[in-house]
């Protein structure tokens, strides 16, 4: 790569035809030299853009690959998204009825196709997101074993919802509660066959339709933030 | 001593420099997002768990040791941030992880511009001065650099999809190159690292060690043969170890049929057969008599396979017949009887007038293993190509490893070889159905050498010191753009198929049927075009010897049809298969697994057995096109005897949705009963069997000597 360039032309040419020759090569070298440096300032000006894109804060989506295949170590309940405080939240809007709350925008949500419940899962771990339903709208009138509680009050259906499922044992706490958007709730902690009360069910009373019940239910989210989601749910009337 | 950097060096730093910001500009785009998922997956299983397990715990479909650089990518990215975060790492607008995973393509990129100029190096200075050299300078190498640098195809394929297509060719070129040096078994090693890092290398295969048997003789071959074993051994040598090839092996045959479409995206006669609905139309659709699309496009591609071989052992097949005059051997090697080259000698054994004892000879001499017994300068003598200057170290060697392939054909092989890699990869694409619209990419790289000697062999002398205003050139020239700018398009549109905001908007408007449809021709077109400026290379005999084979593949099978002659239904292939239990099998019943003969049973019903007949179980659905060339369908149904005592179904025969059969339930130690009917008009023919309404315990029913008639 490197050898002096004017040894051959010496060789090659008169003095005079060399001077001529040499003033070319200087020109070419100087053209060359401002072509290398404006590449050179290209490249920075690419490295910089790069960089750029890598500080700025990035769009939330996520691409998770199709089919059965690998996304990482299942996460334990211990592992929440404590960080989604300090980042920007955003509204999830039911597509099937008209219930609305926010969330933090570094929490992945999905819904599913043709879901009556309308339910949307948290996308975490290498769990599938029928595994992660974070809320859900349970219609009395359509569910045969829910059907009794349609006309008494909600407070009953949620002290005896643990009988519908065999891996409960029975109701520990039931305590209402009205959260921000003035919806009527019901906190629910539910014994398991093990007598422990591990998680957190929200049931929200929908005004004007006695038929339906939204459920919330925390597998993996720090509480804080569990709990600002809960204070978000709303039910707009269209 | 003083030293100064060359401005042609600075300039080809400066070139390199700009190619390479280019690409960065491109790396925050998400690509092929589908692509960068599976990467994420597949390499963070290989990093948490090992390659073994990420091979069985993945839907990985590449081969196995693709998972290392997989692994590679995402230990990187694990140096500077959690691939275990979920949020960060699954983002598609990771941008860390795109740049790393885009790394290798760009890189790539750049070594494929290095081995062009390394090419261009070689041509300059080669020792051997024979008639075929492209002896153009180094400019002309810089200048099929800089076409690939600045192609948008290769700027689109990895550093914006994020594909590693630049990869596996620029490890195929690397295999080449150590060919051409010499170096058999580094270039077998090379050859197998290329085919292991993406499979499409595997259609080079045949071709490549023809040209190291042509380049080097037979221990030439025997030895690339040699390293692309010992490095398929150690590429997947965990597999090995752990007693799992099994894996390695179905990762290099499980794509086969993977998408059963017309075409994925190729804008190729496919595309255009589907009326732009290329990956909606199954390939099992008939084409051409009863051969459905997907064996004609095997056919097809096997046609312009055959061309390509032909293409390059031409004249090694023309000497073999030809009776060799002693006179006219100048520039030829000379073997003595026993195929050791016997140089120095200016006479070269008479051969036989007798065409097949010649050809018979000659063909000995092809694997005959060339060690010269005459291993000193002066044994060697001097090679008359050289001029009577005695064989340098180097050149001895290489003599020692040529035999039958003659020294001066040396860069008509090369030339042979980039025509023939080019007819290859450019049939793959056009011809066989289920072709990725990714699969032409290669043609961009091999283009290029290919046009250095195309532009050579076609100039006059004079016209080789101004090579850039030769005809030639400029036919090279323009045959390169064009191919760039409609398969930038293919690349661009299938892309944006799935990712509109990651292509250029400006280029939306292309994706409409029409435009693709007519970009699908053009492609087509081109190659046909690319035969036509090669028709001398390639021969007239050549094509009418492809063509008649391209006949014969399409006439023997539909023989059938022209003579209407009753066709077994197991001839055909259902474009929908579906059975409900154990396996669907042509010639036996659904307990048999086609993996291993120790279940292999005939069909029968109550002990009547049948040769020819399609086992199902219930709930199944059989659907084949028919095309309207038969007026009758005739079978025997029944309960296998295999089945338990509960079997019992219900047989179905549609014809373009008419039911034209129902059976009544249908149980076990039932005899077979005999269907007969009229299926004038039929296109698509459904064979249904469903449970008769107790479920579909023991339901195996088999359909006995299905036929359909003329």
């Amino acid at each position: 790569m490197f050898f002096p360039i004017e040894r051959k032309a010496y060789f090659w040419y008169g003095t005079k035809r060399m001077e001529t020759h040499k003033e070319t090569k200087n020109d070419m070298r100087i053209l060359a030299i401002i072509l290398f440096l404006s590449s050179l300032s290209f490249f920075f000006a690419s490295i910089a853009f790069l960089w750029f894109h890598f500080k700025k804060t990035p769009e939330m989506k996520i691409a998770i690959p199709a089919g059965q295949t690998y996304l990482g170590p299942p996460s334990t309940p211990g592992e929440t998204a404590s960080d989604a405080k300090n980042v920007a939240w955003r509204t999830w809007e039911g597509s099937l009825f008209p219930y609305a709350f926010s969330y933090p925008g570094n929490l992945s949500l999905t819904d599913f196709d043709n879901d009556p419940t309308d339910a949307v899962a948290l996308i975490w771990g290498d769990r599938p997101p029928t595994q992660n339903v974070l809320l859900s709208v349970i219609n009395l009138s359509s569910d045969k074993q829910f059907a009794g509680y349609l006309t008494k009050p909600k407070k009953e259906f949620v002290e005896n919802w643990w009988k519908a499922f065999p891996g409960l044992s029975g109701v520990s706490s039931v305590e209402t509660f009205k959260n921000g958007k003035g919806l009527v709730g019901y906190k629910a902690q539910y014994k398991n066959k093990e007598g422990k009360t591990p998680n957190l069910d929200i049931f929200f009373e929908i005004p004007g339709k006695p038929e339906l019940v939204i459920r919330i239910a925390n597998g993996v989210l720090d509480s804080a933030v569990f709990d600002r989601i809960v204070d978000s749910v709303e039910w707009k009337l269209k | 001593m003083s030293f100064k950097i060359s401005h042609r060096t600075i300039l080809l730093v400066s070139l390199f420099l700009v190619a390479l910001s280019l690409r960065i500009l491109l790396l925050p785009n998400s690509g092929f997002v589908a692509d960068i998922a599976f990467w994420k997956s597949w390499g963070l299983a290989a990093l948490d768990h090992g390659i073994v397990w990420s091979m069985h715990n993945t839907n990985n479909n590449y081969p196995a040791p693709f998972a290392y650089g997989l692994g590679i990518i995402v230990f990187i990215y694990r140096l500077f941030a959690n691939p275990h975060n979920f949020n960060q790492f699954w983002n598609e607008n990771n941008v860390l992880f795109l740049a790393i995973a885009k790394l290798p393509a760009i890189i790539a990129d750049l070594g494929i511009a290095g081995v062009i100029l390394v090419f261009g190096k070689l041509f300059t200075n080669s020792q051997v001065d024979t008639k075929s050299r492209p002896l153009y300078g180094w400019n002309f190498a810089v200048l099929l650099a800089i076409l690939y640098l600045f192609n948008p195809v290769s700027l689109l394929d990895g550093a914006l999809w994020g594909q590693v297509d630049s990869v596996g060719v620029l490890l195929f070129l690397l295999a080449i190159l150590a060919g051409t040096a010499k170096r058999p078994m580094l270039a077998g090693i090379l050859y197998m690292t290329a085919f292991l890092t993406k499979l499409q290398n595997m259609i080079y295969g045949p071709l490549f060690f023809l040209f190291l048997w042509q380049w080097m003789g037979f221990a030439g071959l025997v030895r690339a043969l040699a390293g692309a074993a010992l490095a398929f051994v150690g590429l997947n040598i965990q597999f090995f170890l752990s007693r799992d090839m099994g894996r390695v092996i179905q990762s290099l045959s499980e794509n086969y049929d993977y998408f059963p479409w017309m075409s994925l995206n190729a804008f190729n006669p496919w595309w255009v057969f589907a009326k732009a609905q290329g990956m909606k139309v199954s390939d099992k659709l008939l084409a051409v008599g009863i051969l459905n699309a997907k064996t004609t496009g095997l056919i097809l591609f096997s046609t312009g396979y055959l061309l390509a071989g032909i293409t390059m052992v031409k004249e090694t097949l023309k000497r073999m017949i030809q009776r060799r005059n002693t006179v006219n051997e100048n520039n030829y090697y000379f073997e003595d009887n026993i195929g050791g080259a016997r140089r120095g000698t200016p006479v070269e054994r008479p051969q036989s007038r007798n065409l097949v004892v010649r050809t018979l000879y000659n063909l000995r001499k092809l694997f005959v293993w060339p060690m010269d017994t005459h291993n000193t300068i002066e044994q060697c003598g001097a090679r008359t190509s050289d001029g009577g200057k005695p064989a340098s170290p180097a050149g001895r060697r290489a003599m020692t490893l040529n035999n039958f392939f003659y020294e001066q054909q040396r860069f008509d092989v090369l030339f042979y070889f980039f025509t023939a890699l080019i007819i290859a990869a450019s049939s793959f694409f056009l011809f066989q159905t289920e072709s990725h619209d990714r699969y032409a990419f290669p043609i961009s790289v091999f283009f290029l050498f290919w046009g250095a000697f195309f532009v050579f062999r076609s100039s006059t002398e004079k016209e080789r010191k101004t090579w850039w205003k030769a005809r030639s050139f400029r036919t090279f020239l323009i045959g390169y753009i064009l191919y760039s700018f409609f398969y930038f398009i293919n690349l661009h549109t299938a892309l944006t198929f799935f990712y509109p905001e990651n292509g250029i908007p400006a280029l939306l408007p292309l994706r409409v049927p029409s435009i693709t449809i007519a970009v699908s021709i053009l492609q087509t077109a081109l190659f046909f075009l690319f035969l036509w400026v090669n028709k001398k290379t390639i021969g007239l005999s050549t094509f009418l010897l492809c063509i008649l084979f391209t006949g014969l593949c399409f006439l023997v099978p539909n023989l059938t049809l022209l003579f209407k002659r009753p066709l077994s239904l197991t001839r055909l292939t259902p474009y929908t298969a579906t059975s409900g239990y154990g396996f669907l099998n042509r010639d036996m019943p659904a307990n048999a697994n086609p993996a291993g003969p120790a279940t292999w049973s005939r069909l029968s019903v109550q002990y009547s057995f049948y040769e020819k007949g399609i086992g199902t179980h219930a709930d199944s659905l059989l659907v084949y096109d028919i095309g309207k060339h038969f007026s009758r369908f005739t079978s025997d149904i029944g309960i296998d005897t295999e089945a338990g005592s509960q079997a019992s179904v219900i047989f179905k025969i549609t014809g373009d949705v008419r039911v034209l059969y129902q059976s009544d339930v249908v149980k076990r130690y039932e005899s077979p009963r005999h269907v007969d009917v009229d299926i004038r008009g039929v296109r698509l023919l459904e064979l249904d069997v469903q449970d008769a309404g107790n479920g579909n315990t023991d339901d195996h029913a088999d359909w006995l000597r299905p036929t359909l008639w003329p």
